[in-house]
């Protein structure tokens, strides 16, 4: 119950014959993960003898498949029954591909038009102004150049012209009141480039240009649509070909995609020419089901045997369905190994604890729960629905730890009722909800720290007891440096608080003190025993570890001090209340009130979340868990 | 007198606050920038990393720590 499911590696030795008949069987089955086989005395098996074909056809399927589109209503992952030699048949017949590569590459072209259209259009926007016909400009002596200047250049510009021999400057409306747009002509051996942008003359390059602008933009413009009917026709024809072949694409490349899973498969088996032998890990509790249903299938000639041995197993966490999403939380960090403690329904238990003491305001439980519900119904499965799972359980005891500390959206129950205008007075709920148990988080802060690190210290406990249960069957002076440590932690709870709280060491009493020291000597000496003079070094670590605890006081406080000192009585008190005659500005400020809330809530949530799992992860982890595993992943056609 | 102690220790109190957040700071940059380096290269190892950046906040809470008892001790809280 506390450990990953037990698991059992096997040898399949069969006749090579039936290699294909037994990987699929494997592959419907799901139930063995295939391991490399290491020191047999026999070769490397080849990959079936139909993965070339398999995967000539998978390569080109997925080519096809890449052009097509999508056919609404079209599921990727449906299951299909075709066998191989039907799908490599139905390959055949698909003899769509050259059409495609025409029509894909006929696409390409035209996209590249329309942009190098485009380009040229924006271009002679900017010259639309000048009504001058370019082709006439051309003579083998003079060089054109055409651009936009600014207004305030222009005269400056004209005159620097001037002054080189047969220029001629033509100007028209520039694209804004701020430009003119221009073209200048002058004898090639003149060479005006440079006067021109020495006066910030913006050089328009739009190829070649027969016509004035506008003639040209017309003329882009009418090709532009030209090219755009045409790619509306190639994405047509594209329609009609997805409705055809889609289907049939996607049935076959799933056949092909699972054929290729189990020609490759066979690479880590062992064979001879005529014997296989392959090596597994699957479920303990599956080995008969496995053993039977081969025997079913091929009589007395595949032999299954167990190999015994110390290789390290997959792991498999098999908790009741209740602790699974706490798996998120332990696969999260690292897998244990698969004869280590699984922590996932240890953390069920202190996860929540941890966080709800955090948290600790009923009415932040009840929008976190909200906040949950709603991120789990509009995500898939994945991290963000896996921690909303956690922070759905951790809002219940948030809202318990909020009835111990009072805390009402940072409200006591009594002052909430009374806001609200329900006078509770001294009634039962006031004594179940409010004073019976009440412990202020923002006012006995130095009780609330003597209870955190408390929880800090059986929470470090527990950890160090899962430790010598997972170090006695390795080493028993191990194990017992484990329970050392619990008795330094419990030496530490008798001795520190006094020490902490005392005013004088002469108030110390003698009796608590004298238990401590004799709790720490013995437990040090189990410490050292195992782990030497540096155990003793380890000392200032675990104390730290326990202090680390102080975190559920200081995120809760901070948590408070927002709720109940800024948001109610600044904004409540302070500004909602005494505008009460002015319903507009009250319910304004209620209703920032309840979002500033809903904002402490969030933080909050993330807060609790991450202090939450670093201390499981690293003051709790690190008393027992080693972790490292590698997730037990079968051979089985279901999707990952 | 005693008010200048009292003003003394709140003092003292805050600068362990303010000593323990800059540290955490500090160090948190240090390894956020390093983490983000592994990240880039490995992404699977994220959550792990998470972890390691979480670390250097027991700084502070030992600041607190020591603030609340310094104030507790002079009756401030």
């Amino acid at each position: 119950m506390f450990r990953p499911a037990k698991m059992q590696k096997i040898r399949v030795i069969g006749m090579r014959r039936d290699e294909p008949a037994l990987i699929s069987s494997l592959h419907t089955l799901g139930l063995l993960e295939i391991r490399k086989v290491e020191g047999e005395e026999a070769g490397r098996e080849n990959p079936l003898h139909v993965y070339q074909i398999v995967s000539e056809q998978l390569t080109r399927i997925r080519g096809i498949k890449n052009l097509l589109e999508k056919q609404p209503g079209e599921k990727e992952n449906h299951k299909s029954e075709m066998p191989l030699e039907q799908a490599i048949a139905e390959c055949g017949k698909i003899k769509i591909d050259a059409r495609l590569r025409e029509l894909e590459a006929e696409r390409e072209r035209i996209e590249e038009r329309i942009d190098s259209l485009a380009e040229k259009k924006e271009k002679l926007a900017k010259l639309a102004g000048l009504d001058v016909d370019f082709g006439k400009l051309e003579a083998e002596t003079i060089e054109c150049h055409a651009g936009i200047v600014k207004r305030k250049k222009y005269e400056i510009l004209k005159g620097a012209l001037a002054k080189t021999k047969n220029t001629c400057m033509m100007k028209g409306r520039g694209q804004t009141a701020a430009d003119f747009a221009c073209v200048v002509c002058a004898p090639k051996k003149e060479n005006v480039k440079g006067t021109l942008e020495a006066h910030g003359f913006e050089f328009v390059q739009a190829g070649k240009i027969a016509g004035t602008p506008l003639e040209n933009i017309a003329i882009a413009e009418e090709e532009i649509h030209k090219q755009k009917k045409r790619l509306a026709e190639i994405g047509k024809e594209y329609e009609v070909i997805s409705k055809e072949y889609y289907g049939k694409i996607i049935e076959i490349d799933k056949v092909l995609k699972i054929w290729e899973a189990r020609c490759t498969a066979v690479s880590d088996f062992r064979a001879t020419e005529e014997t296989f032998i392959l090596h597994g890990w699957l479920l303990e509790k599956n080995y008969w089901k496995l053993h039977e249903e081969l025997k079913r299938r091929f009589g007395g000639r595949i032999f299954v045997s167990r190999i015994k041995g110390k290789d390290e197993p997959p792991t498999l966490l098999a908790n009741p369905k209740p602790f699974s999403p706490f798996e998120f939380l332990v696969e999260f960090f690292s897998l244990p190994r698969a004869r280590e403690i699984d922590p996932s329904m240890i953390l069920a238990l202190t996860f929540p604890i941890l966080y709800g003491m955090m948290v600790g305001d009923v009415g932040y439980g009840i929008i976190s729960l909200l906040l949950a519900g709603m991120i789990i119904a509009k995500t898939k499965p994945g991290m963000l629905r896996g921690f909303a799972v956690l922070w759905a359980i951790a809002s219940i005891p948030s809202m318990i730890f909020g009835i111990l500390f009072d805390e009402w959206f940072g409200f006591t129950f009594k002052t909430l009722m009374e806001e609200m205008g329900v006078h509770v007075g001294g009634s039962f709920l006031v004594v179940v909800f409010g004073s019976a148990f009440h412990l202020s988080r923002l006012h006995d802060i130095g009780t609330l720290l003597l209870i955190t690190i408390l929880v800090g210290v059986l929470h470090l406990s527990l950890g160090l007891f899962l430790g010598f249960v997972n170090e006695w069957g390795h080493s028993k002076t191990h194990a017992m440096a484990k329970l050392g440590w619990i008795g330094i932690l419990a030496s530490g709870l008798l001795l520190v608080p006094h020490l902490m709280f005392s005013a004088s060491l002469l108030a110390l009493p003698i009796d608590e003190v004298l238990a401590g020291g004799i709790i720490f000597a013995v437990s040090l000496l189990l410490v050292v025993r195992a782990d030497g003079i540096m155990g003793v070094f380890e000392i200032p670590g675990i104390a730290g570890n326990a202090l680390s605890y102080a975190r559920i006081a200081a995120v809760g406080i901070a948590g408070v001090v927002v709720a109940e000192a800024i948001i109610n009585k600044l904004l409540f008190e302070g500004v909602a209340l005494p505008n009460r005659a002015n319903p507009f500005v009250f319910f304004l400020v209620c209703a920032v009130v309840l979002l500033l809330h809903i904002a402490n809530t969030f933080l909050a949530m993330f807060e609790s979340l991450v202090q939450g799992a670093r201390l499981n992860l690293v003051e709790f982890y690190g008393k027992f868990f080693h972790g490292g595993g590698k997730k037990f992943s079968p051979f089985s056609m279901e999707e990952k | 007198m005693a008010e200048i102690g009292t003003g003394l220790v709140a003092i003292g109190a805050a600068m362990a606050i303010v000593g323990g957040a800059i540290a955490t700071g500090w160090a948190q940059a240090t390894i956020g920038a390093a983490a983000m380096g592994v990240i880039a290269e490995r992404p699977e190892e994220s959550s792990k990393l998470l972890v390691y950046l979480a670390l250097p906040e027991t700084i502070v809470i030992f600041g607190f720590v020591i603030a609340i008892l310094l104030a507790l001790n002079t009756g401030g809280a």
